[in-house]
């Protein structure tokens, strides 16, 4: 359960590669595989604005609320 | 010119040369109890060395356990890696070290009285690392956060 990032549906929707949309939304290629693999803790309002005027969106498609179990941690 | 990193590497030798000491006297205090270093005219008591020595090595266990893991956390802000769980592993056994040499000393109060005051600030040291441990959790946590904040 938690809020999931669909960047990485969007990408591949708009047909933009990972490199391209870091350089244009000004962040670095790690911290876009953060946000695609839904490791992010927070997302500023300064990216999720360049993220939503590059890929075309708004927020609500970029961020989903999943209602399922979230895995089971490794203790 | 005297900055954090020659600090850090004065704090790492200064525990080493601790630790060594500390190994050295495990070796040579049963020779000393035993008087085969020094004669009758020595300023220290054969006698008083051989009562000691269980206290120390008893007391040598968590004191060990605490430098070794004090030279592990000084290693890995040398690298850099400050803000860790490894590092509050590190600092919760260090701070579980000192209470259980304050036991070991509290204990060997049937020796001598003098115990009582060291097993006291071993105590404290203990109480103190565990706040430290406590601050660093939440450091590590915040900076968890901010790493993970796009």
């Amino acid at each position: 359960m938690g809020i999931r990032v669909n960047i990485d549906v969007l990408m591949a929707q708009r047909r933009i590669p990972a490199g391209e949309l870091a350089t244009r939304v000004g962040i670095t290629p790690a911290n876009l595989s953060i946000l695609k693999n839904n490791k992010a803790k927070a997302i500023r309002f300064s990216t999720l604005e360049a993220l939503c005027r590059e890929l075309d969106c708004q927020p609500g498609d970029l961020l989903e609320f999943d209602t399922g179990k979230s895995p089971p941690k490794i203790l | 010119m005297w900055n954090q990193d020659k600090s850090v590497v004065l704090s790492s030798i200064c525990t080493r040369v601790v630790i060594a000491i500390a190994l050295v006297l495990a070796v040579v205090l049963p020779f000393v109890a035993q008087g085969g270093f020094f004669d009758n005219r020595s300023l220290i008591p054969t006698q008083l060395v051989a009562l000691v020595l269980p206290v120390y090595y008893a007391f040598c266990v968590p004191a060990l356990v605490a430098l070794f893991s004090l030279d592990r956390l000084l290693a890995a802000i040398k690298r850099g890696a400050v803000f860790t769980p490894a590092n509050v592993r590190l600092l919760r056994v260090i701070s579980w070290a000192c209470f259980a040499a304050a036991v070991i000393l509290a204990v060997s109060t049937v020796v001598s009285i003098v115990f009582g005051f060291i097993a006291l600030l071993a105590v404290f040291f203990g109480m103190i690392l565990r706040v430290v441990k406590n601050l660093f959790a939440a450091a590590v946590e915040l900076k968890t956060e901010n790493d993970f904040t796009i």
